[in-house]
């Protein structure tokens, strides 16, 4: 329990309207209920939690951090570029992408304005009056893998590094490393009064505390959906004693005592498209103004911010009337991969990968999932990389933050009979890349292997190593017998070989696709410059012609066998052409390209010339796309 | 005005949903029963019945100690060893009541979180209590007597009462030899005492139990004692109702725990952690089948308390009840949500108000859709699980700690 | 002969010897073998090959057939391809068993202990009836492998 005593935030009342008779008859009615279970929550009679008002319209908001005077800074990651909100909401300030960064990721305000850079693993310290003229705070390579939340307070500056595992401090001259062995990855992280570091860690479901001098002195929570675990905890904010918690997964902030006693959460699951007013989908990152009566919270995915304040009240719970709506499950993501007549999926919040068959001319069939979450063999941190062989029954997925890649064998006769196959994957082998000593294929690198998406070939595994930037290329014994792209590639995200035997590779942060050759590694060109902005899904035709996702875009662009854009599928949106943040992509049996939808939780299946042939995936989000003329972009029923 | 209207139309509209007395749609496409002629699952049925004997307890030296047993019975009704000297452990586990509590929330001192469950048969758990915080029937009969909200006591006054009741001083030195000066040692004897006697506490020879007797070919069976509702609802248990993936095994428990996802009774609270915090409370304790006073440190029970693996995934896991004994102990559930035998059926039939936290959570039940010719006969099976009555002797105080 | 056609005859062989409550289930793979002849008293171990080949997995289960929600121990021990047991460090060895129909495992972690150059697990606890596999695995370096056995416990 905190022995600390009670801040304001416990004793500041909303002012009352006078009552009418009406009015009281509501209260009564419905103010007595409320309030008294909320007094009962460890003396606190107000907490943040009422909805305020939504900031909409941002392009990937994924930090933010509240100035001394209460106004907003919001880095948007796909708009490369930072806003400055009034208390109100209103925009008042951009700093534009023309900025000395390449892709903002962390922001925080002390004396100036620090804004994390990861493409350039550094930290950049800005005069906001003179912000062209930022000078670099904290540089890698041999400091950070990809700087990503910050914070900074009376001088120190904290640097959470997922990707590398730790959290580094600053301090003057002082600099700390924390964590390192123990988080795994830190996405999250925050300062408290009393120099203390408190780090949210998504992969390990904790939120974990360290002292002024770095020491770990502890943590709490436990992975789960039920009140009081965290899910994806992603961000984290401290303010008067209290520990605010982006607990992303589980579409809720909750707020905890700094001995991890649960107070109470804010917010309920958004479940239809676009929900919003205190509804909330996957919420990344938060901040407590100084004051401590403003909530700001960033929904990437949903584009906007939502700002909450003081509130009187019991906290909320689920509404009973929400429980019409359908099984809303089915989240897919980011990775697909066919082969023949078998289509297979990432499943992330049930941290497991879906088989399923597509020899139906209808939507494809789940003949069976397998892996949940874990550390065991047969279970994963967060599967991300994926590939399938129907001939050799075999799937291969990769967990970054394990940092392995396993071989899975699919028990399954391709010609049996439609039916479910439960318990038909057999775990081959796990090669845990972090055991190699980053010694990859004869080159050495700094930091642990995170690999992610997967392509095979000739008997040969090309991995993507999104920690050193690069493609792992492993041969039939397991070892990694070459590296390619590094020093080239900035954030590889997926890959795919052409009919001539070149390596493509997309780059989100470069914006365009680079192509290598697998034998010797030297480059073969690139593709989309200034037409991606965010490619993220690569997958090509039998003719050479090159399908790529722009996730920030909402659309697939197909490039020729010669290289130019000569066709654009999809446009933001729930209708049968919409898309929103599309990832994975893949080309099945029947010649059509499946894009999984990552943002509207469903897969697209489109023709290789752009027509929409089907979705699949959660009910609420393929509804629209089946049936556009009953069914406004949004979902609504007209 | 707008806003007032409006609050007013949601106060209207949850009045109606509130009082709305919706009946689920009837069930679907009731599910084939196989014939009664069929022949019956002996495999099956041999996991079930007859009642074997009670598994040993090497944890407790006096387990099987007749002394020891009216000691035990005797501390059972002895109000002396709550906080204010006005309940003991019979209040919630009223042998009147089945050895259970008719109110769904236990009320000891104060309000509970939970329904107290029967103590009848609790000698063939593997873990006792609703969320497995004990792995004896000593260790879990030491819980209540200082939890706050049920006898809410404290083991230095019970230890002074012990020492400082001649009676209960000469019960206690009849069992054990001299009282230990060691209040720890002390405790867990008394619940050692009270163990003894609750393995007692056994209701054999229910019509099921005579029935199978028959079936297997065993002595003493009678082939008449199920009658043919009951013996179709036994089809309905081992088959379409789907029961025995859980409800196996002698005590028709499979004695580990799940999550089911029942509806919360209004007085319970919403979020239970069950097992997840059972696991660890049990594992964690002294007084556990490996702690220092166990009297077999490195038995099997021991060796599993070890061995348990905590876990976030057994949130909200609460142990299978037995199915023994069922008529005179309802409601049931471990908050007391089902007033009656039916409506827990009924839930299992239409999985109406399941209570699913995430819409990622895997849906682990499906509705039974059983028509109610078959839930009926369900019904009259469970209800022929009712053993003899306990002898009289063992369902109130005895006169006093010590035999004649 | 086809390795299904050997797992079948392995079954049916343990089927005869193993009573009534448990019958390995073959598994495809791994490759099941034919037990070879043990002096009567032995029990005869299952035998299946790594999901990968790289190892030969042999494992005797106590008692056996492996009962329902009783606790029960087993032994095991690994061989290479030509059938000679691996020396093989128990901190490279893993064993767990799974329900795969039902998504969950057992509720405990059985301890693994070195005696007589078998590698012997207590305890483990199938708490429900169904198809269960037993899962051993053994780490070389970087790379993991596995070996299964499946049974119906019921």
């Amino acid at each position: 329990m905190n022995p600390r005593p009670e801040g304001t935030i416990g004793t500041v009342k909303q002012p009352r309207p006078q009552p009418t008779r009406l009015r009281l008859w509501l209260i009564l009615l419905l103010g007595i209920p409320l309030a008294i279970p909320a007094l009962g929550q460890d003396g606190e009679a107000t907490h943040l939690g009422a909805w305020l008002h939504t900031i909409s319209d941002l392009r990937g908001p994924v930090a933010l951090d509240y100035t001394e005077g209460g106004a907003l800074w919001v880095v948007e990651a796909d708009g490369n570029r930072l806003s400055l909100f009034g208390p109100s909401g209103k925009p008042s300030r951009q700093l534009e992408s023309s900025g000395p960064w390449l892709n903002p990721r962390g922001v925080a305000v002390d004396t100036r304005l620090y804004v994390s850079d990861p493409a350039y693993r550094r930290v950049l310290g800005i005069a906001v009056e003179a912000w062209h003229e930022a000078d670099t705070v904290v540089q890698g390579p041999s400091g950070l893998c990809e700087p990503g939340a910050l914070d900074a307070k009376d001088g120190r500056l904290v640097i959470a590094d997922p990707l590398g595992g730790r959290v580094v401090l600053f301090q003057g001259s002082k600099r700390l490393e924390l964590g390192v062995g123990l988080l795994g990855e830190p996405t999250g992280v925050c300062l408290d009064d009393e120099g203390g570091t408190w780090v949210s860690d998504a992969a390990r479901a904790r939120v974990e505390h360290f002292d002024p001098d770095g020491n770990h002195v502890g943590g709490f929570g436990d992975y789960g959906a039920f009140r009081g675990l965290l899910a994806a905890p992603s961000g984290i904010a401290w303010w008067n004693h209290r520990v605010f918690v982006a607990d992303r997964d589980n579409h809720r902030i909750s707020v905890h005592t700094e001995g991890g006693d649960l107070l109470y959460t804010v917010g309920l699951h958004a479940l239809r498209p676009r929900e919003g007013k205190g509804l909330l989908h996957y919420p990344s990152a938060i901040a407590v103004s100084a004051d401590g009566t403003r909530l700001a919270v960033a929904e990437p995915l949903d584009g906007r911010v939502q700002v909450f304040s003081r509130a009187m009240g019991a906290e909320p719970t689920v509404d009973p009337l929400r429980r019409v709506t359908p099984q809303a499950s089915a989240h897919y993501g980011p990775a697909i991969r066919a082969s023949g007549q078998w289509m297979l999926l990432v499943e992330p919040e049930t941290h497991s990968v879906l088989l399923h068959d597509t020899r139906r001319d209808e939507a494809p069939i789940e003949l069976t999932s397998f892996g949940r979450r874990g550390s065991a063999l047969g279970r994963w941190i967060q599967p991300e990389g994926i590939w399938l062989d129907l001939e050799e029954r075999t799937a291969w997925v990769s967990d970054p933050t394990a940092g392995i890649l396993d071989q899975v064998l699919l028990r399954i006769d391709p010609q049996a009979p439609l039916n479910q196959h439960l318990g038909a994957a057999a775990w081959v082998r796990r090669v845990n890349l972090r055991a190699l000593k980053r010694d990859l294929g004869g080159v050495s690198v700094f930091h642990d292997p995170r690999p992610t998406a997967i392509c095979r070939r000739e008997g040969k595994t090309y991995v993507i190593d999104r920690a050193n930037r690069c493609v792992l290329v492993i041969d039939e014994t397991q070892t990694c017998v070459k590296v390619l792209g590094a020093g080239v590639l900035l954030k590889p995200i997926d890959l795919c070989f052409d009919p001539k035997g070149i390596l493509w590779i997309s780059d989100a942060w470069q914006g365009r696709i680079l192509g290598f050759d697998p034998n010797s590694g030297e480059s073969r060109g690139s593709r989309g410059a200034g037409a991606l902005q965010s490619p993220d899904g690569i997958c090509c035709d039998q003719e050479g012609r090159i399908f790529v996702s722009d996730r920030a875009a909402n659309r697939v662009l197909r490039f020729s066998s010669l290289g130019a854009v000569d066709l654009s599928i999809g446009k933001e949106g729930l209708g049968p052409e919409g898309l929103l943040g599309p990832r994975g992509l893949s080309i099945g049996k029947d010649g059509n390209i499946s894009v999984v939808d990552h943002g509207n939780h469903r897969c697209m299946v489109f023709t290789t010339e752009g027509e929409f042939v089907r979705a699949f995936g959660s009910k609420l989000h393929v509804r629209p796309a089946m049936q556009p003329k009953i069914y406004d972009e949004w979902g609504n029923k007209r | 005005m707008r806003r007032t209207l409006l609050c007013w139309l949601c106060v209207v509209l949850g009045l109606l949903w509130v009082f709305s007395d919706k009946k689920p749609e009837t069930p679907v496409a009731p599910v084939p029963v196989t014939a009664l002629e069929d022949p019956w699952p002996l495999d099956l049925l041999r996991h079930l019945g007859p009642l074997p004997p009670l598994p040993a307890d090497p944890t407790n030296s006096v387990a099987d100690n007749p002394a020891a047993a009216h000691y035990g019975q005797w501390l059972f009704f002895d109000k002396r060893l709550s906080g204010d000297g006005e309940i003991s452990c019979a209040t919630c586990h009223d042998p009147e009541h089945g050895f259970a509590d008719t109110r769904p929330i236990a009320l000891g001192k104060a309000l509970g979180e939970r329904h107290a469950p029967t103590v009848i048969g609790a000698a063939y758990q593997r873990w006792l209590g609703w969320g497995g915080r004990a792995d004896s029937l000593w260790m879990q009969a030491l819980g209540p007597m200082e939890n706050e909200v049920e006898m809410a006591g404290d083991r230095q006054e019970i230890a002074h009462l012990v020492r400082s009741d001649p009676l209960l001083r000469q019960a206690h030195e009849e069992v054990y030899g001299e009282v230990p000066k060691d209040v720890d040692t002390l405790f867990a004897q008394l619940g050692k005492a009270i163990a003894a006697y609750e393995r007692l506490l056994i209701q054999k020879d229910s019509p099921f139990d005579l029935w199978v007797r028959s079936i297997l070919d065993l002595p003493g069976g009678d082939p008449t004692a199920l009658n043919e509702e009951q013996q179709r609802g036994l089809r309905i248990f081992l088959g379409p109702g789907r029961c025995t993936l859980c409800h196996l095994g002698p005590t028709l428990s499979d004695l580990e725990f799940h999550n089911n996802q029942l509806p919360t009774h209004p007085d319970g609270p919403r979020d239970d952690a069950g097992r997840y915090q059972g696991a660890r409370l049990v594992q964690e304790s002294p007084f556990n089948a490996a702690g220092p006073y166990s009297d077999a440190p490195e038995g099997e029970a021991a060796e599993r308390v070890r061995a348990l693996v905590q876990s976030s995934e057994s949130y909200g896991e609460f142990r299978t009840p037995t199915l023994r004994n069922l008529a005179r102990r309802a409601p049931y559930g471990h908050q007391g949500q089902f007033p009656d035998l039916g409506s827990v059926l009924r839930f299992y039939n239409t999985l109406e108000d399941q209570d699913l936290r995430s819409h990622h959570q895997e849906q682990l039940l499906q509705p039974l859709r059983l028509d109610n010719a078959a839930l009926g006969a369900l019904e009259a099976f469970l209800l022929a699980l009712e053993g003899r009555d306990l002898p009289g002797h063992l369902v109130q105080a005895p006169v006093a700690p010590i035999r004649d | 002969m086809k390795a299904s056609t050997w797992t079948w005859i392995l079954c049916l062989a343990l089927g005869a010897c193993g009573g009534e409550e448990t019958q390995p289930v073959a598994a495809d793979p791994p490759t099941a073998e034919s037990t070879d002849p043990k002096p009567a008293d032995e029990p005869l171990p299952l035998k299946a090959d790594a999901n990968g080949g790289g190892f030969r997995l042999e494992l005797i289960p106590s008692p056996h057939p492996i009962p329902l929600n009783r606790d029960f121990s087993l032994r095991f021990r690994l061989l290479d391809n030509e059938g000679k047991p691996l020396a093989e460090p128990l901190k490279h060895m893993a064993l767990d068993a799974d329900m795969p129909e039902h998504g969950h495992g057992m509720k405990i972690a059985p301890v693994l202990e070195e005696k007589d150059g078998w590698i012997h697990a207590s305890p483990l606890l199938f708490h429900m009836p169904g198809l269960w596999e037993i899962y051993v695995d053994r780490t070389q370096g970087h790379v993991t492998e596995r070996a299964q056995l499946s049974f119906k416990v019921y």
